[in-house]
């Protein structure tokens, strides 16, 4: 069993707070949206993830295409957004029956910290991941 | 035929209103059944009018409450709480002559969400052993909460509140 | 792990109330995988069980969708109003305190949204409904004098409906088509049973004056 807290890099720290809003408008920078959905690429992918955002099944596409898609108001799976301290990654899941839930849920915090490795995603500061399942079926 | 009866606002009426609205009530029969047959709702409006309901309420349910639980690795996660439940249902459920009702799981444990507690209401069917069910009840949800959601369930409260008969 | 145990009977006030509300509101019990009963339904729909929802839609839906249809004498109108009351039962039944009464509510929300529906009719008499637009079809099968015979008579009577009071209209219907009793249809309507039998005697006094010489 890991204790919480270990991690391979001293920036990432796990404040979670497993908040949940109804809010859906995101009015991020063009580099926030592109990399929310490098992140929602690399989540749709992980075995038990069914989809991201009631909707929006077809995420999974370009980069390109996704910034496109993208409003104001719309509901994304994936929402990278930076405040003062650092930067908050938001993550709504459709997961199905096929894994346990905690696993899924490890699984897309090592693909997101993957990510971020990779520069992916530029985090300084406080990372703070965000994520909720939103069904189960 | 002159249907003469004082209407007032809940006035009782007479045998003889009684029998003269029962009269009427016979010859207007016909029409009456005629148009209630015009009235029958096709299978297909039936179904389209479901098939909108259910999508209204699946949206609502992603808006619903969330429960805070925590990996075994660490990972804080929320989750509908109404997915929770129905891992809880459904082992319950699995349970020979037993139906849930009300199911209840809450974040415990040490850091707080790493275990689960659980209370949950059932139906038995009549003629079961509580006693001896309860033991089954228990086994399933632990193995089921453990198998789906990846969490331990530290506490399982069963109350049963009702019997059916099948 | 503790377990806690209490062990209830069924309480006899229980039991009256699930047989009375079986009585009036007489639903399949054949449809759907589950066969329970409407209190497990109605505990764990407004737990956020999709499911058990789903088996009460089934249950009701038909019987709702025909009740309003008879009493506006519009389908869309009806659908509307079935949908809305569905999807508000959904959202509020954790407001109903006696699960067994399930029936009896959503009844009542969807009498209630009738009779709204028939006020706003009639408030607006530029937009009260051409009995053409009406869905009434004449028996394909009679000869044509007959039809139109038929399709008079029965025209005729959805106009005289038309012209009853919203609240004597929705009352009516419960009694005369839905078959409920006056206490019934007073508990569907939380209303006194005296303001339903002169609801009832003012409909039926309008529709035999209404339809005199046509019958």
């Amino acid at each position: 069993m890991t204790d919480r807290g270990e991690s391979k890099d001293s920036n990432l720290v796990y404040s979670g707070n497993g908040s949940v809003n109804g809010s859906g408008s995101v009015n991020g920078s063009g580099k926030e949206v592109v990399e929310s959905a490098r992140l929602a690429d690399s989540v749709t992918s992980i075995a038990g993830v069914r989809a991201l955002a009631p909707g929006l099944r077809d995420l999974v596409a370009t980069a390109t295409a996704k910034v496109l898609r993208r409003t104001g108001d719309e509901p994304v799976g994936v929402d990278v957004t930076r405040g003062g301290d650092g930067v908050k990654v938001r993550i709504d899941a459709h997961l199905d029956h096929t894994r346990a839930v905690a696993e899924v849920v490890d699984e897309i915090f090592s693909v997101v910290e993957a990510d971020i490795a990779r520069g992916a995603v530029e985090v300084s500061g406080r990372l703070d991941i965000d994520l909720r399942v939103v069904s189960r079926g | 035929m002159d249907v003469n009866e004082h209407v007032g606002s809940g006035a009782e009426p007479d045998q003889t209103s009684a029998d003269s609205q029962r009269e009427s009530d016979a010859q207007l029969r016909g029409v009456i059944d005629e148009y209630m047959s015009t009235f029958q709702p096709e299978p297909e409006d039936t179904a389209g009018v479901r098939e909108r309901i259910l999508q209204l309420v699946r949206d609502d349910l992603y808006r619903g409450p969330s429960t805070s639980l925590q990996t075994q690795q660490g990972h804080p996660f929320s989750i509908s709480t109404a997915s929770v439940r129905s891992i809880v249902r459904n082992a319950v459920d699995a349970v020979d002559g037993i139906r849930a009702r009300s199911v209840d799981v809450e974040p415990a444990g040490d850091p707080e969400g790493s275990a689960a507690t659980v209370s949950l209401t059932v139906a038995m069917r009549a003629g079961i052993s509580f006693a001896s069910t309860a033991e089954a009840i228990r086994r399933s949800v632990s193995a089921e909460v453990l198998a789906e959601l990846g969490i331990p369930a530290a506490r399982i409260d069963i109350n049963a509140e009702d019997v059916y008969v099948d | 792990m503790k377990i806690f145990l209490p062990v209830k009977q069924v309480r006899p006030d229980v039991a009256n109330m699930l047989t009375a509300i079986a009585v009036a509101y007489d639903v399949d019990m054949t449809r759907h995988d589950d066969h329970f009963d409407i209190v497990t339904l109605v505990v764990r729909a407004r737990e956020g069980d999709i499911d058990a929802f789903e088996a009460l839609v089934d249950r009701y839906e038909t019987k709702l969708l025909r009740f309003c249809l008879r009493t506006l004498g519009d389908r869309q109108d009806a659908e509307d109003v079935v949908q809305d009351t569905l999807v508000q039962a959904w959202k509020s039944m954790s407001a109903l305190t006696e699960p067994a009464a399930f029936g009896t509510w959503i009844y009542r929300l969807a009498s209630n949204k009738c009779t709204d529906l028939l006020r706003r009719r009639m408030a607006r008499p530029s937009d009260a409904q051409d009995p053409d637009d009406m869905s009434i079809h004449a028996d394909g099968r009679a000869s044509v004098e007959k039809s139109v015979e038929a399709r008079t008579a029965l025209q005729h009577f959805s106009d005289v409906l038309q012209t009853l009071s919203s609240e004597q209209r929705v009352t009516w219907v419960l009694h005369q088509m839905e078959g409920l009793s006056y206490a019934e249809v007073a508990t569907t309507l939380g209303i006194s049973e005296g303001s339903v039998r002169g609801r009832i005697h003012r409909a039926r006094t309008a529709i035999m004056e209404g339809m005199e010489g046509w019958t």
